[in-house]
Formats: C-alpha cells, sequence, structure tokens
C-alpha cells in the first residue's frame, strides 16, 4: 500500500506540468509587432525595410520588370534571343499565368501590406518624435499611392486594399480606376502635407515631399487634370534643390541634382551598382549584347545630334554586319570603387518638363508648353522647336520628347500610349496579328483569380 | 522437448531473488519470487501436501539458480512459461539398474553462434532436476553419469541435447532461436516481450544492418519493415531520404517520423534546411549516427505504441537503440570492409550523330536557318566528335571503406563497450571528392550489488567530413554531346545561359558537421516493485559550411563574382524524463504502471553568410578577404514539457490490456493553445494460452490484439505563430530595415490522427513459421496548412487549421519461415508487404477552395494533375490532349486529369537467410509498386530539338507526315508541339515500380582455423548493395526518379576478427 500511495502522490506532482516553462520570450532574430512603432528609430527602420524588399533582388517589380519588361512591351526594347518570359511580353500574348504577369501584382501588394501596417502603426503610435511620425506617415502614404499608380496603369480596375485586415481583404473585388485615383490623390496629400523639403539624409534615397508632389504633377497628368498636374509640376520645377544636369553622362549618379527619388543601390555583391546597369551594361566589348534598342521603333526615332543617343546609348556593329544599341543610362555593370556611384533613378526632374510641358500645351498654352519641351531638347543639345507647330503637332512632340528621354524609365512608354489612346495605332502595325485593343491591360493573374472568386479577368483574357 | 527448453530458458533469466527464509513453506517462497520477480506461479494445492519446509539463503540469484535449489528437495519439479512457474510432480526417476553407478565431473565450455562465451546457460541432467549454470567464461561442471543427456538451454538459443562425456571438456555451440516471440523488442519508455505487446513495432537488428554496406543507417532499413517507406533523395553520400511510415498523414506539414536515439528525441530536419545545399541536396538527419554502432532499430505505428510520445507521435516514432556491453572477459573486435560503387543506372541519351540529326530536323521543321547566335551545335562546334556527359559527371567508381574496433565485456555488474569506427566514401564524379565520417561509441552500465541501483550512460560522437561540389551534376545530362568543354584560348568555353557542366567541378563544398549524443539512465528501486528512474539526455550537433564558387566557374557574360557561402548550424538540447514504474501482481494478472514528465529545450541557431567582392580568388575561404558580406540568421528556440503514464495489465498471459495517456506542452503554439491531450488503449488475446488450443501441434502462438487511440503532430516551424518583423537583408540609407515576417495566426493547433488497429499474430509449427497481419485506419483531421490566400492580401498564405480529413489504412503482412532446419544446413525466409491506402476523406467545398486543383476528395494526397494525352498528330506532328471542357482550347486546371499518384501501391521485401556449415548467405529483394514521372516530364523538361540532348525516345519521333507515334516532331520552340503540355501529360508519367536485389551477404566462418591464431572468431564475408534492379521505369532510377543522381550500387568485402 505504501507503494500505491507513493506512486499516487509522485503521479500527481508530476503531472502538474510546468506551463510557464513553454513561455518562451520572442526569437532574437525576430522583434514581435506591438514593440516596433515604439520608437523612432525601429518605425524608421520598418519603413525603410520597404525600399530593400522592392531593390535588393533583381527581376523584382521596381528593377528589371518595370523598367526593361515594360520596354520590351512596348516599342523600345528587345530581347536577343527567344525566351518565353520575355517572348510574351515583346509579342503581346501575355496569359494570366505568365510568370511575370504573377510576380508583378503579388510582390505590389506585399509592399503594399508594408505600407498599410506601417501606416496603422504609424497612425496609433504614440512616443514618436512629432517630426519623424510625419516623415514616416509621409512616406508610407506616398509608398501606397505609387504602387497603387502603377497597379491602375498595369491592371486597370484592381482591389483596393487599405488595411491589414486580411479577413477583409481576402475577398475584396476590384474597384473602379477612378476610385483608385480618388485613393491615390488623397494619399499624396497627406503625404505632401506631413513630408518636409528636405530628405532624412544626405542622400536623395527616400520620398520628401517633392516626390509627393512630383507624383501627384504626373497622376493629374493621368487622370486629364491639366491645371493641377501644371501646378504640381511647377511647383517642382521651381524648387531649388533639383536641376536638369547638363552632363548627360551624370543624370544617373547617386543623389544626381535631378533625381527626386532614387532608390539605393544596396546588393552590392562583385561590385555591382543597380541592378538596371548590371543587367543591360554588357560585359565586355565582344560579350553578347542581351538587351538591345529597338533599332527601328526607338533608335531611329532619335533626331540627328541627339545628345540622349551618343550619352544613354551603347552601339557596336556584330559579324553579320547589323548594327546594334543597348541603353546606357546607366553606365556600370560591376566596379571596383568602394561604394557605389549610381543609385536608381525612380523619379527625376527632366519628366516634370514633360508633364508640364504637356499640361500646358493641352491648356491651349502652347507657348508655354514649347517652352518646357525646348528646356529638355536643348539639354540634349538639340534646336528648339519651330514655333508654328500646332497642338497636335506639339502633342506628337510631346510623345516623341517623352519616348527618347524617359526609354528604359518606369514603363513610361507604355503607360504613355495607353494614356493617350494611341496604343494601337502605334503599336499595332509594330506588333502585328497579335496586337490585339485589350492588351493595353496586362490579364489578372491565375493565383489571384484562383484564390478570390470577386475577382473578375481582364477583357481579351477571359 | 517443449518444456524442457522453457524450464531451462528460465534459468538463465536475467531475473534474479535475493531471500533469506528459514523453515518457510513453499507457499511463503513463492509469494516472496513473486514479489521481487513478477513471476506467477501456477500449482494445485494438493501437490503441496508432501513437501518439506524450506531454509534458503539466496543473494542476487538467478531465479534459476534459485529456483533450482529450492526444488532440489522436494518432489516436485517446476518448469516456466512466459512469466508462469508451472508446478508438476517430479517424474519417477527409474530406479537405477544397479546401484554402483558412478558420476563423473563432467566439463564443458557453451559459446554461442559467433563464438563467443555464453554465461549463465543453463545445464540439466535430462529427466532429472539436477542443473548448474555457465559461468563468465562459458564454462561449466556438472557430476553426471558419463551417457547421460545433457540438455543446454538459454533464452534466445535454442535448446540442444548432449551426451555427457568424461575427460575432455565438451563445446558445445548454441544457435540462436528460431522464435522471434520472445525478443525484447524496445518500446516507448520501456521494453517489452513481442509476444504480449498490445500494439504495432516493427524492428530490424544489428545483423541486419551490418549486412549493408551503407553509410546512412535508413539506407540499411528500406525493404525490410511493413508499414515503412523509404526513398533516397539521391545517390550521394549524407543526402537524405523520405521517410513515410504507414503514408502521408498531413496535407502540407512534415510527414517525418518523431527519431529517438537511447531514449533521446532527436532533430528530423535536415540540418542544412536554413542554409544551403550542396550536391547532395538536404542532408539525412541519421548521418550522424553511425550504422555499426546500432544495435536495433524499433518503428512504432499505431495509436497504442506511440500515444505515449503524445503531440509528436502522428507520423510514428523511430526508437534507435546504440550497441551496450556485455558481460564476460573483454572482447576485442575488429572488422574492416571496403569496396566499390557505381550508379545503379544511367539514361541511355542520343549520340552526336543522332542528336545533331534531330537538330537538324528541328531547324528544318521550323523553317529556320541554323546560325551561330541560335544554334553553335550545328554550325560552330565539332561535328564528329562527341562526350556522353553521364559517363563523364556521374560514371566513375567510388570507393567505400569502413574499419571498426571496439573492446567490450565486464561483470554481472558493470558492463562496457567502447567503439571506434572510420568510414570514407568517395564518389562517383569525376573530381571523386571524399565523404568521411569518424564516430565513436561508448556504453556504461553497472549496477549495485543488491541489484536496486542501476546507471547506465552512453555517448556517441560522431564527425563527418563532406567534401563535395556545390550541385548534382546528373541534372547536365542533356547538354549537348558536342559543347566543347573549353574554349580556343585554353579556358572554359561558355555558350549565352549554357552551363560548362565541366567548371561545375570547380564549385567545392565542404561540409563538417559533429554530433554528440549523451545520455544516461539512472534506477533506483524505491520499494520492491516500484522503481524510480530518470532519464537525461544532451545532444549537440554542429554543421559548418563552405561552398565556394571561383569566378572561372561562371561565365563570364553574365558572371556574379567570385563568391562563397559560409553557413553554420548548432542544435543543442537536452532532456529531463523523470519516471516512475510500479509492478505489482493482482490475482492471476500482472498490472505495470508507469508515470512520468518530460522537460525537452531544443535551440537551433544558425548563420549564413554570402561573401562576396573578394579581392583574390586564393582567399576564397577566408571571410576577411571579402568585400562584401551578407548574413542571415536563425533562431528557434523550441521547449516542451509533458506527464505521461502508461497502465498494462496482464492476465495469466491471456488478455493483456495497455492504456496510455500523454499532456504535452509545446512552444510551436500560440499561448492558449500550447497543451494538448493524448492517449490510446490496446489489448491483446493471447487465445493460444486457452486450455482448447494449449498444446496444439499446428498452432504454437495466437494471438488477437487491436488498439484504438490519438496521436499529434507539430511538425511545423516554431515560432510561426508569431506576429512579428524580421530584419531585411541590406542595410538602406545607413538603417537596417525590417519588414513583416508572416501573417499571424497564434490560434492554430496541432494536427490530430485518430489510429485504429485490429492484428493478428500466428505461429504455427512450434513458432516454425509466424504470420502477422495488421489492419490500420487512421484518420488525420484539423489538418494544419498553409492556407493559401490571395495575393491582394500581401501575403501568399496564413497557417491555420483545416477542417480536412485524411485517411490512411492498410495492410500489413509479415512472415517469417524456418523452411530448413538441419545441423549443417538452415535456410529461413521473411517475407513483409505493406498496401496502402491514402485519401482525401472528407473536405467541406473543395470546389470554391484554393486547393481545388490540387486535390480530389477521394484520392490519395499524393495525385498529380496534368493533361490527358490523346495522340500525336500524324500529319504534323503535334501533340493533341483532350479538351475536358469541350471549350475549344486545351487549357490549365479545367483539362486537368490525375496522371497518378506518387505514393506507391503496395511494397515490401523478401530476405532469404541460409547457411550451409560455416558458409552463410543473405539477400533482400525489396519491391515497389508505384507510379511516377519520366524523364521527359515536368516544367525543365524540354522539346526534341532545342539546344539540350534527348534520351532515345526521340529516335520515336514524328518524323513525316503519316507517321504513327507518341513522340511529337522536332523543334526549336516547344509550344509550337505543344511540348509546354506534353511535358506535364499523361505521356510522359507511368510505371515506376521496380524489384531490387537489395542487400546480398555472404559470410564464412573461419574461426576453427583461427584458434592457432588466438582468434576466437575470424569471418570473412562480401556484401553488395542495390546489385540488380529490374524495372520498366523511363528515367533514370525509379527510386530516386527525375534528374537526381541514382542510388549506388556497392559491392565490397570484409573481414571480422574476435580476439
Amino acid at each position: 500500500m505504501k507503494s500505491i500511495q507513493f506512486l499516487i502522490i509522485s503521479a500527481a506532482v508530476l503531472f502538474t506540468s510546468c506551463s510557464k516553462f513553454v513561455d518562451t520570450p520572442t526569437p532574437k532574430t525576430e522583434l514581435a509587432s506591438q514593440l516596433v512603432f515604439t520608437d523612432d528609430k525601429t518605425a524608421s527602420a520598418a519603413v525603410v525595410g520597404l525600399y530593400v524588399d522592392m531593390n535588393g533582388f533583381n527581376y523584382q517589380f521596381a528593377n528589371s520588370l518595370i523598367n526593361y519588361l515594360s520596354a520590351i512591351h512596348a516599342d523600345d526594347l528587345y530581347y536577343f534571343t527567344t525566351f518565353e518570359n520575355y517572348d510574351v511580353f515583346r509579342q503581346v500574348r501575355l496569359l494570366p499565368n505568365s510568370n511575370y504577369v504573377t510576380a508583378y501584382w503579388s510582390s505590389v501588394y506585399s509592399y503594399i501590406y508594408h505600407t498599410n501596417a506601417c501606416i496603422e502603426g504609424l497612425t496609433t503610435a504614440q512616443n514618436l518624435t512629432p517630426s519623424v511620425k510625419d516623415q514616416l506617415l509621409g512616406e508610407s502614404y506616398f509608398m501606397r499611392a505609387f504602387f497603387y499608380f502603377y497597379l491602375v496603369n498595369i491592371y486597370g480596375d484592381v482591389p483596393l486594399i487599405t488595411t491589414t485586415d486580411y479577413v477583409t481583404n481576402d475577398s475584396k473585388g476590384r474597384e473602379p480606376a477612378l476610385n483608385v485615383y480618388t485613393q491615390i490623390i488623397s494619399d499624396l496629400r497627406e503625404a505632401k502635407a506631413r513630408m518636409a523639403d528636405n530628405y532624412p539624409s544626405s542622400n536623395r534615397v527616400r520620398p520628401n515631399k517633392a516626390a509627393a508632389t512630383a507624383l501627384l504633377a504626373r497622376t493629374f497628368l493621368y487622370t486629364k487634370d491639366w491645371a493641377k498636374a501644371e501646378t504640381e509640376a511647377t511647383e517642382v520645377l521651381n524648387n531649388s534643390r533639383y536641376t536638369l544636369l547638363q552632363d548627360l553622362n551624370s543624370v544617373f549618379l547617386a543623389n544626381s541634382r535631378e533625381a527626386i527619388w532614387q532608390l539605393q543601390a544596396v546588393n552590392v555583391a562583385g561590385g555591382r551598382n543597380t541592378w538596371e546597369g548590371f543587367t543591360v551594361v554588357p560585359f565586355s566589348d565582344v560579350s553578347t549584347v542581351t538587351f538591345r534598342l529597338d533599332t527601328t521603333n526607338l533608335v531611329g526615332k532619335f533626331e540627328p545630334n541627339d545628345a540622349r543617343r551618343t550619352n544613354w546609348t551603347g552601339n557596336r556593329f556584330l559579324a553579320t554586319g547589323a548594327h546594334i544599341y543597348w541603353p546606357m543610362k546607366y553606365k556600370v555593370r560591376t566596379s571596383t570603387a568602394a561604394a557605389p556611384t549610381e543609385y536608381s533613378m525612380v523619379m527625376r526632374l527632366a519628366e516634370q518638363f514633360l508633364i508640364r510641358a504637356e499640361a500646358r500645351i493641352r491648356q491651349d498654352k502652347l507657348n508655354e508648353g514649347r517652352s518646357d519641351l525646348d528646356s529638355i531638347r536643348l539639354r540634349a543639345k538639340l534646336p528648339v522647336l519651330s514655333t508654328s507647330l500646332d497642338k497636335s503637332a506639339l502633342l506628337l512632340a510631346v510623345e516623341k520628347e517623352r519616348q527618347v528621354e524617359l526609354f528604359t524609365e518606369w514603363g513610361h512608354r507604355w503607360f504613355d500610349l495607353k494614356r493617350t489612346q494611341r496604343s494601337s495605332a502605334v503599336l499595332s502595325p509594330i506588333k502585328g496579328a497579335n496586337w490585339q485593343a485589350t492588351d493595353t491591360l496586362y490579364p489578372i493573374p491565375t493565383d489571384a483569380i484562383k484564390t478570390n472568386i470577386n475577382l473578375t479577368q481582364n477583357e481579351g483574357y477571359k | 522437448m517443449i518444456v524442457a527448453s522453457l524450464k531451462v530458458s528460465a534459468g538463465s533469466y536475467a531475473q534474479s531473488v535475493s531471500l533469506s527464509l528459514r523453515d518457510a513453506s513453499l507457499e511463503e517462497v513463492f509469494t516472496a519470487v513473486k514479489k521481487q520477480t513478477g513471476y506467477l506461479f501456477f500449482y494445485d494445492r494438493d501437490l503441496l501436501r508432501s513437501t518439506s519446509k524450506v531454509t534458503i539463503t539466496a543473494d542476487n540469484q538467478p531465479l534459476g539458480t534459485f529456483l533450482a535449489a529450492v526444488f532440489k528437495e522436494q518432489p516436485l519439479d517446476y518448469s516456466i512459461k512466459d512469466k508462469t512457474i508451472f508446478i508438476s510432480p517430479k517424474p519417477l526417476v527409474p530406479a537405477s539398474p544397479s546401484a554402483s553407478v558412478v558420476l563423473q565431473e563432467i566439463k564443458g565450455n557453451v559459446t554461442g553462434d559467433d563464438g563467443l562465451a555464453l554465461i549463465g546457460v543453463s545445464i540439466k541432467i535430462k529427466g532429472t532436476s539436477t542443473g548448474t549454470v555457465t559461468d563468465v567464461n562459458g564454462n561449466f561442471s556438472i557430476n553426471a553419469e558419463p551417457g547421460s543427456v545433457l540438455v543446454v538451454s538459454f533464452i534466445g538459443y535454442e535448446t540442444r541435447e548432449v551426451t555427457a562425456q568424461a575427460g575432455n571438456p565438451l563445446a558445445i555451440r548454441l544457435k540462436p532461436t528460431v522464435s522471434s516471440l520472445d525478443e525484447t523488442v524496445v518500446i516507448g519508455y520501456g521494453s517489452a516481450s513481442r509476444r504480449n505487446l498490445t500494439s504495432s513495432v516493427s524492428s530490424i537488428k544489428s545483423k541486419d544492418i551490418a549486412n549493408n554496406p551503407v553509410v546512412d543507417p535508413f539506407a540499411a532499413m528500406q525493404g525490410r519493415l511493413a508499414g515503412v517507406f523509404i526513398s533516397s533523395s539521391n545517390g550521394l553520400p549524407g543526402a537524405r531520404f523520405n521517410v513515410t511510415l504507414r503514408g502521408q498523414n498531413s496535407l502540407l506539414q512534415s510527414n517525418e517520423p518523431l527519431y529517438v536515439i537511447d531514449g533521446i528525441p532527436y532533430f528530423n530536419e535536415p540540418l542544412n534546411d536554413n542554409t544551403f545545399n550542396s550536391a547532395n541536396g538536404e542532408l539525412s538527419p541519421l548521418q550522424s549516427i553511425n550504422p555499426s554502432d546500432i544495435e536495433r532499430i524499433d518503428v512504432l505505428k499505431d495509436a497504442d505504441a506511440t500515444a505515449i510520445y503524445g503531440s509528436r507521435a502522428g507520423n510514428g516514432v523511430i526508437l534507435i537503440t546504440t550497441k551496450k556491453g556485455q558481460a564476460g572477459k573483454a572482447r576485442v573486435n575488429f572488422n574492416v570492409f571496403s569496396g566499390a560503387s557505381k550508379v545503379v543506372n544511367m539514361l541511355p541519351v542520343l549520340n552526336t550523330e543522332e542528336y545533331l540529326a534531330m537538330r537538324r530536323e528541328a531547324f528544318a521543321n521550323d523553317g529556320k536557318t541554323p546560325t551561330a547566335e541560335n544554334a553553335p551545335d550545328l554550325t560552330v562546334w565539332d561535328q564528329q566528335q562527341g562526350r556522353n556527359w553521364q559517363e563523364e559527371l556521374i560514371g566513375g567508381t567510388a570507393n567505400i571503406t569502413e574499419a571498426q574496433g571496439s573492446v567490450s565485456g565486464g561483470t554481472e555488474q558493470t558492463r562496457f563497450m567502447l567503439s571506434g569506427t572510420y568510414t570514407r566514401q568517395t564518389t562517383v564524379m569525376p573530381n571523386n571528392p571524399a565523404y568521411t565520417r569518424g564516430a565513436s561509441h561508448l556504453n556504461i552500465d553497472h549496477k549495485s550489488a543488491d541489484g536496486k541501483f542501476n546507471i547506465t550512460a552512453s555517448v556517441n560522437y560522431s564527425t563527418i567530413k563532406d567534401r563535395s561540389i556545390s550541385s548534382d551534376l546528373t541534372y547536365y545530362y542533356d547538354v549537348a554531346p558536342n559543347y566543347p568543354v573549353y574554349g580556343d584560348d585554353g579556358k572554359f568555353y561558355w555558350f549565352n545561359n549554357e552551363q560548362n557542366p565541366i567548371a561545375y567541378l570547380q564549385r567545392k563544398s565542404n561540409t563538417r558537421t559533429n554530433n554528440l549524443i549523451a545520455n544516461s539512465v539512472i534506477r533506483y528501486t524505491v520499494l520492491p516493485g516500484l522503481n524510480a528512474k530518470v532519464n537525461l539526455g544532451y545532444t549537440s550537433t554542429n554543421m559548418d559550411q563552405v561552398q565556394v564558387y571561383p569566378n572561372i566557374v561562371f561565365n563570364p557574360q553574365s558572371t556574379p563574382g567570385s563568391m562563397t557561402y559560409f553557413g553554420n548550424t548548432d542544435v543543442n538540447s537536452w532532456l529531463v524524463e523523470p519516471q516512475l514504474e510500479y509492478n505489482r501482481t493482482i490475482a492471476k494478472g500482472e498490472l505495470q504502471v508507469l508515470v512520468g514528465a518530460t522537460w525537452q529545450q531544443n535551440l537551433r541557431e544558425g548563420n549564413r553568410i554570402d561573401a562576396t567582392n573578394f579581392s583574390s580568388d586564393a582567399l576564397l575561404e577566408n571571410m576577411e578577404a571579402a568585400g562584401n558580406l551578407k548574413s542571415t540568421f536563425l533562431y528557434s528556440l523550441y521547449r516542451y514539457t509533458s506527464a505521461f503514464g502508461r497502465i498494462t495489465y496482464n492476465w495469466d498471459e491471456k488478455y493483456v490490456l495497455n492504456g496510455s495517456f500523454r499532456r504535452d506542452g509545446s512552444t510551436r503554439f500560440g499561448p492558449g493553445n500550447r497543451f494538448g491531450n493524448f492517449g490510446a488503449i490496446g489489448a491483446a488475446w493471447i487465445f493460444s494460452n486457452e486450455n482448447f488450443i494449449k498444446g496444439n501441434n499446428v498452432l504454437s502462438f495466437g494471438k488477437l490484439r487491436g488498439s484504438w487511440g490519438t496521436v499529434g503532430s507539430d511538425n511545423i516551424g516554431t515560432n510561426d505563430y508569431l506576429d512579428s518583423w524580421s530584419p531585411v537583408s541590406f542595410p538602406y540609407d545607413g538603417i537596417t530595415g525590417i519588414s513583416p515576417s508572416r501573417l499571424a495566426n497564434n490560434e492554430y493547433k496541432w494536427e490530430e490522427s485518430r489510429k485504429s488497429e485490429v492484428a493478428l499474430e500466428l505461429g504455427f509449427l512450434h513458432d516454425r513459421i509466424i504470420l502477422n497481419t495488421n489492419y490500420y485506419y487512421n484518420l488525420t483531421g484539423n489538418q494544419l496548412v498553409d492556407y493559401t490566400l490571395t495575393p491582394q492580401v500581401g501575403f501568399g498564405s496564413l497557417r491555420a487549421n483545416f477542417d480536412a480529413l485524411v485517411q490512411n489504412s492498410g495492410w500489413e503482412f509479415e512472415l517469417s519461415t524456418v523452411n530448413v532446419k538441419k545441423n549443417d544446413f538452415t535456410w529461413n525466409s521473411s517475407f513483409n508487404l505493406t498496401i496502402n491506402k491514402n485519401k482525401l476523406k472528407k473536405y467541406d467545398g473543395i470546389e470554391t477552395s484554393v486547393y481545388k486543383d490540387q486535390y480530389v476528395v477521394g484520392k490519395s494526397l499524393t495525385i498529380q494533375k496534368g493533361y490527358d494525352f490523346v495522340r500525336v498528330n500524324p500529319d504534323n506532328g503535334v501533340a493533341e490532349f483532350r479538351d475536358l471542357d469541350g471549350d475549344g482550347s486545351i487549357s490549365e486546371f479545367t483539362d486537368y486529369v490525375i496522371l497518378g499518384q506518387y505514393m506507391p501501391k503496395y511494397y515490401g521485401g523478401l530476405q532469404n537467410s541460409l547457411r550451409y556449415k560455416k558458409l552463410e548467405l543473405d539477400f533482400l529483394f525489396q519491391f515497389v509498386n508505384q507510379e511516377g514521372p519520366g524523364i521527359n516530364y515536368g516544367y525543365e523538361s524540354n522539346p526534341y530539338g532545342v539546344m539540350a540532348n534527348k534520351d532515345r525516345s526521340a529516335l520515336d519521333r514524328w518524323r513525316k507526315k503519316g507517321d504513327i507515334t507518341n513522340y511529337p516532331r522536332a523543334t526549336t520552340t516547344a509550344a509550337d508541339v505543344r511540348w509546354d503540355l506534353y511535358r506535364l501529360s499523361t505521356a510522359v508519367w507511368g510505371d515506376a515500380s521496380y524489384i531490387r536485389l537489395k542487400n546480398v551477404s555472404l559470410r564464412y566462418d573461419l574461426s576453427d582455423y583461427a584458434r592457432a591464431l588466438k582468434l576466437s572468431r575470424l569471418v570473412v564475408y562480401a556484401n553488395a548493395q542495390n546489385l540488380f534492379t529490374f524495372t520498366n521505369y523511363e528515367g533514370m532510377d525509379p527510386e530516386t526518379q527525375g534528374f537526381r543522381m541514382p542510388p549506388l550500387k556497392n559491392i565490397t568485402a570484409g573481414i571480422q576478427l574476435t580476439f
């Protein structure tokens, strides 16, 4: 009997298992969410983390995809050999499950989650320095607007996600593009109101007030709100912090005076600078040039003596006699310098001249508009435009100037043709039978359609 | 005969008696013995009338010796069957024909099959109760009449009868017993006799492991265990094995069983899980365990066996027990073997001429002209010469060598074993990097003189150096045969994105793994029948990896520059498990109670550092010389606490009831969901012990058993419930950023499996035929999955429990037979067969869920969907597919059919062991009936005609109008012949069944010739692994499938000596 008693007592002791033992602290490698927005440093880290997610690796939305695939999609660029991932763009036969179609959508929405998490955390944060909080909140609003700007232009109507609540977000359907633009403008105004003229550091790698203003100008241009576009662009152009650099070879340097916002080159292993440069600058004088500028449709558009052709493109004759060109806006593939000398340009002053030129011409302020165009042309060592050009000729001049100024940058060419309803007129002859009017929008990715019954497919992909 | 054998087997049973009685009745003696040993006495009271009082003193005396002394002067005899002692009247000794019988001292020595002395063997004079036992050297002496018969018996060995002869000592050799029913199997927190088990346990022993010249214990388990399917992931040493126990229970979580080594749970994730892979891919967690240090492996399968491991037992439990010393004079053992290996099979591909013809045809079909830019193989490279890349890359011969030395010995009280093993295996790749492992094993076991206190401790340490390359070269089997390795400048030749496989050989990889497992069990007998026990365990594993990519291995046009990856992973864990065991006899039944608690901590820390911008390629292994370092850290702390208990009641060796329970708490779940309860009951009816069957000449053993219970699975990431942010990869603008780690859900709980089983175990003809039949039916619910969210949410998935039920049911058959049993010749066979049916039983609303394209209710979780190939159009050579939805186009998902399932339909093995005199032959056939993807399956498969070589099916391709074939025409653009669909269709999926002569072992015992060399034992042997494979699989190897290095066939020869 003694044994039994002993057994029962011991068992009782053992069974009173210690539950504290399994209360482990947050692992060293992670930071609990409730601690993120409690001090300036961590809150800044939370906002800045996004830029690394955007540009840490190649073939992301913010580097080779938007810069080069959009250019391939339009008429600026082609890949030297057959490669299905690129060919679907070049031959305008995107499918809902094409690789990069899926990547655009899911990565940009994951960035939007990040901005929403920051906006929610910062809005309720108590202990932050007010100026820091304003800058961070401004950056987050700006970034959300920036991402929606691209989504709405790539896909048309898109789900408008402004919280981190996955339960409601999981089933949201597409919001009309107009409402998405309303959200973009509202976010940009929030951003503009909060951010300072200064950058948070000596770099130009985090958005400031001018970036918000510049994106507002672009947004108004896209929504055909010409007067507002002119006003916002003027505000940026009047900002002495920014200058149109006369030396074309300096434009894409890190913290160039023309830069409104750049993404810092961070993954610089092997002496790499920007992913943009690493992707298109040939390894040597004899190595294969992989990304080539369209000789007819882009290179042919440069007027004689356009300094951009000599400074921003490379060229070479192949053994076959063909004369090929490639983008050389970024000069560095890899370098031995201690730090990168080039950063990825996201927004620069030249675009603001072109925005204002167009906005003014659309408002029939032809002279002022032409003068803005001339600013860009003069920098490219081209003569000023003839004063005899009428409005429609000037608008075509804007289109052409935008193409040769902004080629292989951030999808400008593709979006310009689309927003001016010129896609079919320009691209149909180039793309041939593959071209359909519905190609101006990407398909909604299969992954998204499959997982959300409220999503509908774009016309032309059903 | 049976009685005799059993009688003596008791004499040597490890149970011992300490007793001092004066003038006690036999019944008092019985009660005392029962208390101490748990043995029951079975007798007719009337028999005791004529007995005399007993006066005896025994100090830790073996039960047999004790009983012999007690009954010596009594008119009674005894016999022991299982744990019951039967009392019967002593047979009348025939009156001696003459009074002048002279007893003489008969001497002898008893050894086992291996020539080693057996201690405690019972020697009895037939027909009498006179007997003795052997001493520590196996020697005995007994006074007997010359010519009388001595019955020599020992548990685990066959009983022998020898004629007593005076003079020279008798040399008696015992053979291990045939009946596996008396084997002691290791179960959770204890051991049990297979005869009385209520649960499902399959085992393999050191002898079977030793027959396999392999570096990983998993390789030795293949084909030998019912219910356990093991396949290697590739043929390189250290590579991981896929282990599935009774089917796939979990939709997405790991289906790895729990590994327990000498009572200590061991990690089951590959060590390089969070760093990077080399050519051998994910590393086998058990590669650090030296197979020759393993005594036995027991696989616990049903709920009754595993519920004591609670939340971790959902996928079964594999218990590994290392070797222990045996009492006796010190034995020194050496074992050395060496041999060679080649891959089991290579894929026949086109030769240069055939390849170039296919390429030209492709260009002609496409109406294109080959140029230096699009077809250097047709325009620039050598048109005559070519390489068989498989021969060059994986066609070499690997060497395997192993040397082991061990010393073991000790006294009954203190035993020890120390061993050291060195293993070296090279690979079949041209630069032949070696994999070496040094392992040492120490075990000490001590018990106090009164037997109350017992401590065992063991230490296993191993160190592995795995020098390899970064990737499996088998992948490059399809490089164009005339691809030039070197350019005119003598440097590696590169073309566009093509890889130069020979340059790959310069991508070095060096992995060092050190592993320490230390454990101790301390037991104290508090009161008779009550033991207090504590298990203490510590494991420490460290892995250092370096992978070097010098600049020359990259295509200069796209080189990212030289780089080196450094990886480090540390896993440290400790365990404390106090336990109480209580044994007591109640009425005719024996009660065993176990209660215990667990505290376990497992800390996994690691980092991966990518180093670039080296100042010189000569300094690539020096992190300091790197201009740029990028690091990622891993930290995962896992704690685990539980209380557990088990009650077993065995009524008269006829009815056994077993109940177990465990309450577990794990840090892998959010607060509030950390604790769970698990339990099982099992019952067995040993009907052969019922009077109506007992003594049946045909049926010697019969047991019907069943079990039911619940177990869980917490095989998920350690912190996956946490709402947190993690550092991003690079600093930005002077700030190290952070990013949300995941969508957090701290509501999820364990997956829970409800398992039931019934089994019939039968032994025929004195257990010469043993047939076990199991049927199991397991349902796993509360499925823990990464529930896919629509991407607009911001994360692709959310971890959550899902109301889906997965069913695994099946039959397992194990048959072992003694076909021939003669003195000079024995032949034993064993056969196992597992038929598992796996299906998604229930999934409400699957049609609207994200899994609608992946799973089908009523079908296996391992199905693969794809297009339904109809034909290759004879007019144009384009593949055609069935348009299921009739919309006029073939589209993903809507036109998918089920191609088949990856999980085998049935599998098993057939082992034969033959012995003729001193020659022994063992061979094992493994068979698997399954389907799988052929060589042309998958997104990476290229059509006939692009710049990649093809298997010989290319010769049957469509060539001209009217050709009837299943192989599309040659083209340079996949879409032109719908290869994009073809490679995911029924056309490239098929039978992957195989029968493999898995293992052959031939041994010759030369001990008789070795005495002169002062050797007690000398054996020479030859072993082979994966010797022949019979398969219709269209690819490299049906076990590994895809473009992975096939398993190796090894042939080795060795010698084993014992001093």
